[in-house]
């Protein structure tokens, strides 16, 4: 299960970040290619390798900056985060990009981020002039977006296509966890996008860059700087006070001093964002830098801690309220329910067994993901409903209740992107799992799916990197996707009927995935519309009959699905053609679009197994055959055979698809893409029977 | 006091006998094919005045499978004129014991995102128990307070599918002298009245109503299920008094609205001038107007206040080169106005599904405002919130409905364009080579006009290349292939056309094996069958009518013959027409497929001919010939 994939991209972050000194001897002095706030006619021409016949808009050029300064009067830190932004128009299209939303932090106690100094001016060329037109205060809308988040909204006057619009505001907070992170990368191409950031010594941060476009500078140089406060009374906020070495004694005023470090990030030229089929989620692939605090120290201080060791972290997560300490007290309240549901049960094995039955019979999921707890188990308990973390912890203290040692395993999912290994930065995490022993080996247990097998997990959570939290440690474990095997089978018999017809019968047992997918799509539809689904994926002279179901209730078990087939087409035809296929043909390529930016993510690994066996009609003899062939997808990522032989009586076929990864990179799009293809193509032949005359 | 206690000696019986919600109670009826069950609905409202009213709401569902879930939530729209004062609700498991209850202010409150408003003072309550065990019940309770009134709620008992009613009320309580109108549509039966000494109250109930399943090409349930529709004659409404009892007195309350917000800067008004003062008749000056509207100004919606009704001014407008429908298009009537062309504003509804207007009953059936130039012969509709649309083309998304002019001498209920089979067409040519692999190349030419050209015009204007390949890749339903190239033309017109020329090559898209090939010359345009109903019981509605005629050549490679070659089919009958027809000639397969429908209404009981009909067209259009190697 291990796959250590998923840092790739930060290790690349860690060695350019080494290579800072050389290559700002390779690039020089890098400056902003154009001045804020003055456009002149010939800025309207913009050329650039990123922009072409889909560039709706293009970002010309995106500066931010984040600087520490200290408010004097009341000896507390804060930051000041500047943007400057200028956009060129080049059609309708683009005109979303023309409206702007600015969020805002809003603090438990009412107190938030302010923004200032918002200028924003529309450009347009009028008679060969460059006419300017500024936003008016009045066009500046608030929404109180919700208790936590307010937003700043505004779009350009005048606007047309080829205006070119320019903003820029201050973001004044001291929220310091909420350090806004940078994309380099979004809908439209950006043609230069810069980041500083000053950050005082006393401001601890890692700082996560991600992203397949590589920096133009990547720098950081540093100077010692002195901050001066007055010393007056302060204000009482979170940990943002200290004392510094004191001036005068009757003006109380003091200075601090420290290192700055002074970064800088830039990219230039970076194409726009692309959704694709086939990957977890785009949130992998943007270019970004974030931020995560890590301490607070000032001198003279005790230092605040945010963020620390996994090690550290596990502590802390043990100690939470809302995470170990709920499942680490005894939860006697539980005695007599646990009890009662392990009745009769021997083994450990057993018991676990029970427990999770009971858990998914009686508990539904509210579908939010979440790694803390809401309120208290008790009162999941009692409400039969709540998030993930709910529903797992609460399976994971029953099993402690009756003193087997469950722990939580915390993860992200697929589509939440990946969590990262060296940093515990727990709001990457978004899903908590049971994890359990049972006859020396790992059995990890998710207990909010209600059609799930016992110990098997939902393919959404197979995505790397996860945490094992025990009392004293988080253990690294990986869930990889390229473990997740679906092998699934198909059956067929044809054969001749005494009374004259040909008879067919189909037995297919599914894969585990393609099984919970049916699990839960008859959760919500009746057998009967799956009979009309079957019936019509097949031309009207194949009759679909007796159709069943098995082990759809049967949760360890694959369903099964076995029906009949009335197949007239022979008899009266001269020459009949026949897809041993029948329904089961791969029709189109799953991989359409002749062009990948990203790389192609797949679920599970497959195995499916077609076999098809057909007495030959009365009356019928072979005029053709398909011809039987073999290929792989690179060398050993994948096989595809399609065999098929007949003698006097039988025609016998054999089809079988495996892909035995599902990662591939861009360079091996085409060799996929072309795979398919393949398969689509073998998949559609016929067997051509011709009447005996 | 004494009205208080007949108020609640009327509600008694109502509330206290549905209050357990037990899901034994439910009676079997409404269990089958049902995926919820409300249990009780009562509207309650009460009329103070012709600006004011409070309305007490209480409903319960029990969701019976995963299905029902999407009843389960509770959300409410509400803003400074319907503000929210009372929201609360329960959780309630099978047996009916209570089991969770939330309070208003522990919901969630967030700025309503209709996603393509800039600002807006709506807000949004909303809250989800998020229970999942089967069956469980869900009441929910609210009390909004109307300060401006210009429509009161419909009261449609049954308004989904695979959904039933145990029961429902509306309750209208009001001052003596208040005057209300209602409409009963649909075999709703009139009110109980009664009255006491401050105050009338109209009381409507219905009780057990199946559910109702949802069959292909059916009417919508407004149009089917009983339903009372009710309005105010006088009423006030953001400062504005006015009369609902006529469209006349309707349009006079907008005319209100929009008085003295015409006035163009000076500027505006010159350009206008130099536009159109040289060109010689009524049509050219609308059609440069109207481009100039387009080039100049573009969709912002902005809704504060009384301004989901009145438009912001000409010269708001004029300067900030944005606004919403009604302020782009009191613009254009402004301009048009300044070039001495008599125009109007026009209240209408906005989208593919338009409710009916019942003409007979003034109401606000609409969430938009057009353009429309009247003349007696040639009257132009003009969309002002598209920079792309053709003067004088209203659609799918305003067409074949009603609208209310707001003339300066009242309102005027009018039809807007309707489109005919000729008007809809989608004329293709496909040119294309197969090559002894079974790879086919394609030039595929399309003239699309009318309705059938709403999808490539869009194409064209509306996305990126990009886009619009995948968008081919997912509609063209081949196996594997590349789009080379893809056209358009645009022919602006009140019938407007699109011109797509495609070249498009998909490999394999003959399957080979051996000696033949085979190949399913039909490339795109198939019918696709219709689910068959065992017993259908609404009316089939056909909503368009379109022509599509299709010719495809398609080049075989040297030294193969025919060894199959599919059926001529021609039906013409009520339903419309259809015919293909095949032939292969000089080493090419030649089709010809022409295929015509009309608006129109059919019995249900002709449900079992329309699946035939469909069969066969399906089966045709998937007609495979197979060649041979010689």
């Amino acid at each position: 299960m291990h796959n250590r994939e998923t840092t790739f991209l930060w290790l690349v972050f860690l060695l350019m970040a080494a290579q800072v000194y050389n290559v700002e001897k390779v690039y020089g002095q890098q400056k902003i290619p154009i001045n804020f706030g003055k456009v002149k006619l010939e800025d309207f021409n913009i050329y650039s390798p990123v922009i072409d016949s889909n560039t709706n808009a293009v970002v010309i050029a995106d500066v931010g900056k984040t600087e520490f300064i200290p408010n004097t009067n009341d000896n507390s830190f804060s930051f000041v985060f500047t943007r400057q932004t200028r956009i060129k128009i080049i059609n309708k299209k683009g005109f979303d990009a023309a409206v702007v939303t600015i969020p805002l932090y809003v603090g438990v106690d009412g107190r938030s981020e302010k923004m200032e100094r918002l200028k924003a001016t529309t450009y347009n060329i009028e008679n060969e002039k460059v006419k300017e037109t500024d936003l008016e205060k009045t066009d500046l809308f608030t929404e109180r977006r919700n208790k936590n988040l307010d937003y700043k909204k505004f779009t350009f006057p005048a606007l047309k296509e080829g205006s070119i619009i320019e903003y820029s505001y201050e973001v004044k907070s001291d929220f310091f966890f909420n350090l806004q992170s940078w994309y380099f990368q979004g809908e439209y191409p950006v043609l230069w996008s810069q980041y500083d950031a000053n950050i005082p010594e006393f401001f601890k941060y890692a700082i996560l860059a991600q992203g397949y476009h590589s920096f133009l500078i990547n720098k950081v140089n540093n100077y010692s700087a002195s901050f001066s406060f007055s010393g007056r009374e302060s204000r009482a906020v979170g940990d943002n006070t200290f004392n510094g070495s004191r001036g005068m004694p009757e003006d109380n005023s003091f200075k601090i001093e420290g290192i700055v470090d002074y970064h800088t990030w830039i990219m230039k030229d970076v194409p726009a964002l692309k959704p694709e089929p086939y990957t977890t989620t785009v949130n992998n692939a943007i270019a970004k830098i974030e931020f995560q605090l890590n301490e607070v120290r000032f001198p003279n201080s005790t230092p605040t801690y945010y963020m620390a060791s996994w090690e550290k972290m596990s502590k802390d997560l043990w100690e939470d309220v809302r995470f170990g300490a709920a499942i680490d007290k005894p939860n006697n309240w539980l005695d007599d329910e646990v009890k009662n549901i392990v009745k009769g049960a021997v083994t450990q094995h057993e018991k676990v067994q029970k427990v999770y039955d009971f858990m998914q019979r009686n508990f539904s999921c509210n579908l939010q993901n979440r790694m803390y707890i809401t309120d208290g188990l008790k009162e999941v308990f009692k409400n039969r409903t709540g998030s993930v973390a709910d529903i797992n912890m609460l399976l994971i203290a029953m099993l402690r209740n009756i003193k087997i040692d469950a722990e939580p395993v915390i993860l992200s999912t697929r589509s939440n992107g990946y969590t990262h290994e060296i940093y515990p930065l727990m709001d990457r995490f978004n899903y908590v799992i049971a994890h359990v022993m049972l006859d020396n080996s790992a059995v990890y247990l998710d207990a909010t799916e209600p059609r799930l097998a016992f110990g098997k997990l939902p393919s959404e959570l197979y995505n790397g990197h996860a945490r094992l939290i025990s009392k004293d440690r988080a253990t690294a474990i990986y869930f990889s996707s390229d473990s997740l095997k679906e092998a699934g089978s198909t059956n067929v018999f044809i054969s001749n009927l005494e009374k004259g017809g040909v008879q067919g019968s189909i037995m297919q047992v599914l894969g585990f995935y393609e099984t919970l997918d049916l699990r839960d799509k008859m959760a919500k539809t009746s057998t009967a519309q799956l009979v009309k689904t079957i019936k019509e994926s097949y031309p009207e002279e194949i009759e679909v009959e007796n159709v069943t179901i098995d082990s759809l209730k049967i949760l360890d078990q694959p369903v099964t699905l076995k029906y009949d087939l009335n197949i007239k087409l022979f008899g009266q035809a001269d020459i009949v053609y026949f897809n041993p296929m029948l329904a089961e043909a791969i029709k189109k390529n799953p991989f359409a679009a002749a062009h990948r930016f990203y790389p192609v993510e797949l679920p599970y690994t497959k195995d499916d197994i077609y076999s098809f066996h057909m007495e030959i009609p009365q009356g019928y003899k072979i005029d053709e055959l398909p011809k039987s062939v073999r290929f792989n997808l690179n060398e050993n990522e994948g096989m595809f055979e399609y065999i098929i032989s007949a003698d006097a009586e039988m025609i016998q076929m054999k089809c079988r698809l495996v892909v035995r990864k599902t990662r591939f990179l861009n360079d091996d799009y085409e060799s996929i893409r072309e795979f398919y293809s393949l398969i689509v193509k073998k998949q559609s032949e016929q067997i051509v029977f011709k009447k005996i005359k | 006091m004494k009205q208080l206690l007949f108020i609640l000696s009327l509600f008694l019986t109502v509330s206290l006998t549905a209050q357990n919600y037990s899901f034994t109670l439910i009676p079997d009826s409404l269990l089958k094919d049902a995926d919820a069950v409300q249990r009780i609905e009562e509207t309650r409202i009460n009329i103070h005045s012709i600006k004011s009213a409070t309305v007490k709401h209480k409903v319960a569902y029990t969701v019976l499978n995963e299905n029902g879930n999407n009843f389960a939530g509770y959300a409410n729209l509400y803003d400074n004129f319907q503000k929210l004062t009372e929201a609360s609700g329960k959780l309630f498991d099978a047996t009916g014991k209570q089991i969770k209850a939330v309070k208003k202010k522990e919901m969630d409150d967030v700025a309503y995102n209709d996603n393509f408003s800039l600002a807006g003072d709506g807000r949004i309550k909303r809250h989800n128990f998020y229970y999942k065990a089967y069956p469980y019940t869900v009441e929910y309770e609210e009390e909004q307070v109307y300060n401006g009134i210009y429509e009161f709620p419909t009261w449609q008992p049954m308004d989904y599918y695979d959904f039933s009613v145990q029961a429902s009320s509306y309750i209208i309580e009001m001052p003596l002298d208040y005057k209300l109108r209602y409409k009963l549509i649909n075999g709703a039966s009139e009110p109980v009245v009664t009255n006491n000494a401050n105050a009338k109250i109209l009381t409507w109930q219905a009780s057990n109503i199946k559910p109702v399943k949802y069959e292909a090409y059916q009417p919508p349930l407004s149009r089917l299920m009983p339903a009372v529709l009710i309005g105010p004659v006088d009423f006030e409404y953001g400062g504005y008094s006015g009369n609902l009892s006529t469209w006349d007195n309707y349009g006079k309350y907008f005319a209100s609205l929009y008085k003295g917000r015409d006035v163009l800067p000076e500027n505006i008004k010159a350009a206008i001038h130099k536009l159109v003062d040289g060109l010689p008749d009524r049509d050219e000056k609308i059609k440069a107007l109207y481009s100039y509207l387009q080039q100049n100004t573009h969709y912002i919606s902005i809704q504060l206040g009384i301004g989901g009704l009145q438009p912001f001014d000409a010269k708001y407008v004029a300067e900030k080169k944005y606004g919403d429908c009604k302020a782009l298009t009191n613009y254009m009537v402004s301009i048009l106005k300044e070039a001495g062309i008599k125009a109007y504003s026009a209240v209408i509804f906005g989208g593919k599904n338009f409710p009916y207007v019942y003409e007979d009953f003034p109401k606000h059936y609409f969430n938009h405002v057009v353009t429309c130039v009247p003349d007696v012969k040639d009257t132009v509709w003009l969309e002002c919130t598209s920079q792309t649309q053709s003067a004088g083309y209203a659609g799918t998304f305003t067409g074949n409905r009603k609208a209310l002019l707001v003339t300066e001498d009242g309102g005027k209920l009018v039809n807007t364009p309707k489109y005919d089979a000729n008007n809809n067409l989608q004329v293709r040519k496909i040119t294309a080579r197969i090559d002894e692999d079974g790879n086919l190349m394609a030039d595929v030419f399309t003239h699309f006009t009318g309705i059938q050209q709403e999808l490539q015009h869009s194409l064209f204007h509306d996305v990126n290349q990009e886009d619009r390949e995948k968008y081919l890749n997912r509609t063209l339903n081949l196996p594997t292939y590349k789009v080379e190239k893809i056209e358009y033309k645009e022919i602006k017109n009140a019938i407007p056309a699109m011109d797509e020329s495609l070249t498009i090559s998909s490999p394999n898209y003959a399957s080979v094996t051996g000696k033949r090939l085979f190949v399913m010359p039909n490339l795109f345009n198939k019918e696709s069958r219709l689910t068959e109903n065992a017993s259908r019981h609404f009316d089939i509605v056909f909503k368009d009518s379109y022509r599509d005629v299709d010719s495809i050549f398609i080049r075989l490679p040297q030294g193969y013959s025919t060894e199959s070659l599919p059926k001529d089919v021609t039906l013409s009958n009520k339903f419309g027409s259809y015919k293909i027809s095949f032939k292969v000639k000089d080493n090419t397969i030649e089709v010809i497929r022409v295929r015509e429908q009309q608006e129109a209404v059919f019995p249900a009981a002709e449900y079992p001919q329309l699946v035939a009909f469909f069969d066969a067209m399906a089966k045709a259009d998937r007609s495979r010939l197979v060649l041979v190697k010689n």
